[in-house]
């Protein structure tokens, strides 16, 4: 019986298969990845255990497990991957197999979120790209990373040396262990999270590395004054509702607020609407576990609520009308309050300033009301460094080559070679 | 519906033995209603009224971070002639509870000192929080002044200098108090014992107070760098300030709530006889007659089975001015419910943090780790 190879061993065996691309070039890495997204279409029938173990390690409910594996998967279309990488390599992704441009050889990626799926997109752009990944997450989400890496494996007996997936451990060094046998690094985590890899880069032996941090921030729905007038009342509520409850509100897209440019009998219609739209969605995408801290947090703040303005219950979560924010802040969880600005973009963007929550990072704005009027809300986006500036109800389904924190940060994860 | 004045009557007999609590409860509930008008909102909302509750665990409960959002006053709060002021949090509001007169607070305060933090008499005391003068706003302030002028024999000296604990004057009188044979009393926040038992360590010295002096710590035992469990401040109190355990006398209380709560154990001790089992994880305390406590599922709200750990619930007719039902975020369980004074115990605050949506800090990511496994 031969002994099993140490960490640092199987991170250099990982790096070598990256050299390795006979047989295994682009268009068989994309056909691979495609089928890997068409079988997360169906998790039922294709990983019911895997399903089982992103809930228990998420929290999420099973139901929204499955709606998030479908969702992010479905932006895994042949062309919608073409145009993604393409950008990458600055040219049709068939460059990959002609030497001038490649993947890093050994590329890790820190999930430290509870998301189940978070960290697929990023770590399946590097795979399109040729490289080898290891994969980190917390011993709390340790199935997170086995999940991700097991069912690459049955698709693609060739990834099973080139996505590694590991849990943190008990020694602090191991994340220097890790930045050192690697190439590249891409970190989805809270500020401490980026801030420890920023120094393990920065210390590394051999010198830095490309290094993506995704950090953490919150989204906020809009819904200007020509949605309320021209919007379906019904059908916009539920496309929030979509929103908030997605992820249970856990995500960096996940809107902490609803603003409403109106008035408040106008905010409370739809206050009442989208309470009765998460109501309605919680049949079908039921919320997850809430610890009895959180809970707590929902009971004073909903508590507090009904002083300040209305609180419309839903199953599931709750709304609450407060015509200017207290301050406090969301217990999430479906838990959403409603505000009122006047004046437009700018009008929004001094409330969101008075509000105490200028410094606050801001990801995306579900701006209600047709592509012109989100048009008008590019600057606030701009200005508050959020990334996306979208439909309600797709906060949550953001494209394949959604520039994440602003970054087109795919191509920092490519090596060139410029000839002449 | 009764007029304040027979309510306070009422509410003074029961805290002096006589009277019912559920009649009185629902009386104040009456008054609650009709003359503090944001809570007849919230009410009337819920569709709750003094026509449709018939039972005292029926009345609404507030949260108690509403009385940072809302002036919670029966009547004008130009009317009110104190307020007390929780701290600060991370939105910066504080709580603050409005009160017409500090007669009825005052005279349930000393009920509940003199059954279970100094059952054997007054002696005297040692601060380790501000003077009332310097803390107008502080409800641990007034009590601990009022204890002063009460039960001190005229001897009280608050260890609070420049708007901070002054260590150095607490340690002289102590030092002072070791070598004199008369029990005293030492009360004060737990971080504040914390910074009085740290200057002694860093001293190397230990102190014997005389058989029979009290410490009373009280508050959170989370500082701003540190936390310290209870039971090490406990040890550190027997050790550093040679007190017996029987004699360390926690208090629970709350801005919020008119009513303190005590460890019983030093008035079982001289009773002969305990109230209740005993804790099992936290700290075992006791209620005033005209209080009762309840205990709530987080997520759904409904009282959980005596025994059974849930968010604390008072029920507190001392609160005249405001609400009667506060709703914690605390967690406990009730031990024993009695006519005498509720007996729960505290587990500790509930473990409610700023959210911080899907991102595991690096503590929650490193937690319980095993050595690196690979597939």
């Amino acid at each position: 019986m031969g002994t099993l190879p140490s960490f640092p061993e199987l991170l250099e065996a990982a790096r070598g298969l990256h050299a390795l691309t006979r047989g295994f070039g682009w268009s068989e890495r994309r056909a691979a990845v495609v089928a890997w997204a068409e079988r997360w279409q169906r998790p039922e029938e294709h990983f019911p255990d895997h399903l089982d173990t992103l809930a228990r390690a998420s929290g999420l409910s099973r139901p929204m497990v499955v709606w998030a594996a479908r969702t992010t998967c479905a932006t895994l279309t042949p062309e919608a991957i073409d145009a993604w990488v393409a950008t990458a390599v600055e040219g049709p992704p068939s460059r990959l197999d002609g030497g001038t441009v490649r993947g890093l050889p050994l590329v890790g990626h820190v999930w430290a979120s509870t998301l189940p799926t978070s960290g697929w997109l990023p770590t399946i752009g590097s795979l399109l790209l040729g490289s080898s990944v290891v994969v980190k997450s917390s011993l709390r989400t340790d199935g997170l990373a086995t999940v991700f890496a097991s069912s690459l494996h049955s698709i693609e007996r060739r990834w099973m040396g080139r996505v590694l997936a590991t849990t943190w451990g008990r020694s602090v060094g191991t994340d220097a262990d890790l930045v050192a046998g690697i190439d590249g690094l891409v970190v989805s985590g809270g500020h401490d999270a980026m801030a420890a890899f920023a120094a393990h880069v920065a210390s590394r032996p051999g010198g830095p590395i490309p290094y993506v941090p995704f950090g953490p921030g919150h989204s906020l729905a809009v819904v200007p004054a020509a949605a309320l007038a021209s919007e379906d009342p019904a059908r916009l509520a539920a496309a929030v509702a979509l929103d908030v409850a997605a992820y249970d509100q856990q995500g960096c897209l996940s809107p902490r607020a609803v603003w409403v440019e109106g008035t408040l009998p106008e905010a409370r219609a739809l206050a009442a609407r989208l309470a009765d739209a998460l109501t309605a969605l919680a049949v079908e995408l039921p919320r997850g576990e809430v610890s009895e801290g959180a809970a707590a947090a929902i009971m004073q703040r909903v508590g507090a609520a009904h002083f300040v303005g209305e609180v419309f219950d839903a199953r599931d979560g709750a709304v609450m009308v407060e015509p200017e924010p207290t301050g406090e802040p969301n217990p999430l969880y479906r838990t959403v309050p409603v505000h009122l600005y006047t004046g437009g973009p700018s009008g929004l963007a001094a409330a969101l300033a008075a509000s105490g929550q200028a410094d606050e990072r801001l990801h995306a704005l579900g701006v209600a009301g047709g592509d012109h009027v989100r048009g008008e809300y590019v600057g606030l986006a701009m200005q508050r460094r959020a990334s996306r500036v979208c439909a309600p109800g797709t906060m949550q389904t953001p494209p394949l080559g959604w520039h994440h924190d602003g970054l087109s940060w795919l191509g920092q994860l490519a090596r060139f070679v410029d000839l002449g | 519906m009764l007029e304040r004045r027979s309510l306070r009557a009422a509410i003074l007999r029961l805290i002096e033995g006589s009277g019912s609590f559920a009649e009185v409860a629902l009386d104040v509930f009456a008054w609650q209603h009709a003359t503090n008008l944001p809570y007849r909102r919230y009410c009337d909302r819920l569709g709750h009224s003094p026509d449709t509750v018939v039972d005292w665990r029926e009345i609404p409960a507030v949260a108690s971070d509403v009385f940072r959002h809302a002036a919670l006053f029966c009547g004008e709060v130009s009317e009110a002639t104190h307020v007390f002021r929780t701290s600060g949090t991370t939105s910066g509001r504080r709580g603050e509870h409005w009160l017409r007169e500090l007669g009825v607070y005052h005279t349930s305060a000393l009920r509940q000192i003199d059954r279970w933090l100094l059952p054997d008499g007054p002696r005297p005391a040692l601060m380790l929080a501000p003077h009332p003068s310097e803390a107008p706003d502080s409800s641990l302030s007034s009590m601990l002044g009022l204890i002063g002028e009460e039960r001190a024999r005229g001897e009280v000296t608050f260890a609070w200098a420049q708007g901070r604990l002054d260590v150095e004057g607490a340690l002289a009188w102590l030092s002072a108090r070791a070598s004199a044979g008369e029990p005293v009393q030492v009360l004060g926040t737990s971080f504040a014992f914390v910074h009085v038992l740290d200057a002694l360590a860093e001293r190397g010295e230990r102190l014997r107070l005389p058989a029979g002096s009290v410490v009373m710590p009280t508050g959170g035992t989370k500082g701003k760098t540190r936390e310290v469990h209870p039971a090490e401040i406990e040890d550190g109190l027997v050790e550093g300030l040679g007190v017996a355990r029987s004699h360390v006398v926690v208090e629970y209380g709350m801005t919020e709530l008119g009513s303190q709560f005590y460890d019983p154990r030093l008035g079982e001790l001289l009773a002969g006889s305990p109230t209740a089992p005993p804790a099992v994880e936290g700290t075992r305390l006791i209620g005033p007659p005209w209080c009762r406590v309840g205990a709530q599922d987080a997520l759904t709200g409904r009282s959980v089975e005596p025994g059974e750990v849930g968010l604390l619930r008072f029920f507190d007719a001392s609160n005249l001015d405001s609400v009667l039902v506060v709703q914690t975020s605390d967690r406990g369980r009730i031990l024993h419910a009695s006519e005498q004074g509720d007996v729960f115990e505290l587990i500790g605050r509930s473990p409610t943090a700023p959210p911080r949506g899907c991102s595991l800090t690096i503590e929650e990511v490193m937690a319980d780790g095993n050595p690196a496994e690979l597939p």
